[in-house]
């Protein structure tokens, strides 16, 4: 506003008034984040198998700069538009892929069968105080058949049959796979008198799968045998 | 012989009557980080024009916008103050 004195009459002493002028506007300052850019950026392919290893990959290096803040503040592209966060925008995987925001972590695990394949996973990058401001990019996860890493053997405790009695029976127990896949295995057994040459097991061992049944009356088979169990994933 | 006449001068005050402008300031748009730029020039009249002195007051000015008096013109200086964000 602008204003001056003037007087108000041609009198010697004249009174003054004051007149007043105005220019009103408006300075409108907004926000350049709103319209900031991310950055392409990418994530890597992940893999396991079902009942495999929960297979990890960080996004921390991967979090994408935007225009502006290349611009402004300290041009580093990660500060001037404060943080940034990713979101999974795809879906059918929740079961399997999960993402921590705290840690900026990708999870995969699988403990189903049904799991098995491929996925495309699409997740998007954006600025946390603008979460319009976005960008996005795919990558594949990948569910393989759960595949047995080793079996581990069970004891089974050392026996004892006295010739002629009736016939003893004993369970060979099953061993572990790891992971726990569920596969078939098949059982070998093998028996030896010196603990060196293994064979097959004599017609007074007879064996119903897992099960072992010892009955002679030859007293000429008195001694110690040391029996020998294969498994192997089928 | 000598004959006198005599008469008064009287100077009078300029009389404004009207004190107007034509000017207009276009709104303007600032985003953040945008360099240093000037805008607003403006002109009041006075009619007639007795050039008696201006005195121009602002208000609701933000403090990274100057008034130049001489020019009469104002200069936004650059900014990336989050604080500014809104409209004066």
């Amino acid at each position: 506003m602008s204003q001056i004195s003037v007087p108000q009459d041609n009198s010697a002493n004249p009174i003054y008034k004051v007149l007043r002028s105005q220019i009103p506007f408006e300075i409108r300052v907004t926000n350049p984040c709103l319209s900031s850019v991310l950055e392409a950026f990418s994530v890597d392919n992940i893999e396991t198998s079902v009942f495999g290893q929960r297979v990890e990959e960080s996004l921390v290096t991967r979090v994408p700069a935007d225009s502006v803040s290349r611009r402004l503040g300290d041009h580093s592209g990660q500060t001037y538009c404060g943080g940034r966060q990713f979101r999974i925008k795809s879906s059918g995987h929740e079961s399997f892929l999960g993402y921590n925001p705290s840690l900026m972590l990708l999870t995969l695990l699988s403990t189903n069968k049904n799991d098995v394949g491929s996925v495309r996973v699409t997740i998007e990058a954006y600025l946390s105080e603008y979460p319009s401001v976005v960008t996005s990019t795919t990558f594949t996860a990948t569910i393989t058949a759960c595949s047995v890493a080793s079996l581990q053997p069970t004891t089974t405790p050392d026996q004892r049959y006295d010739v002629n009695n009736p016939a003893t029976t004993f369970t060979i127990n099953p061993f572990t796979q790891v992971p726990n896949c569920e596969s078939p295995v098949t059982y070998q057994v093998f028996m030896s008198s010196d603990n060196l040459n293994f064979s097959g097991l004599p017609p007074w061992i007879t064996r119903n799968l897992m099960q072992l049944r010892v009955a002679t009356s030859d007293f000429s088979l008195i001694g110690i045998y040391w029996l020998r169990v294969t498994a192997t994933v089928v | 012989m000598v004959q006198i006449v005599q008469f008064t001068l009287n100077v009078n005050p300029c009389l404004t009557t009207s004190y107007t402008t034509q000017s207009v300031i276009q709104p303007v748009n600032y985003s953040l980080g945008d360099p240093t730029f000037a805008f607003g020039s403006y002109r009041f009249e006075q009619s007639p024009a007795c050039g008696y002195s201006e005195v121009v007051q602002l208000t609701g000015l933000p403090s990274f916008v100057t008034h130049n008096a001489a020019s009469r013109s104002f200069m936004l200086t650059k900014t990336e103050d989050f604080a500014f964000v809104q409209t004066f």
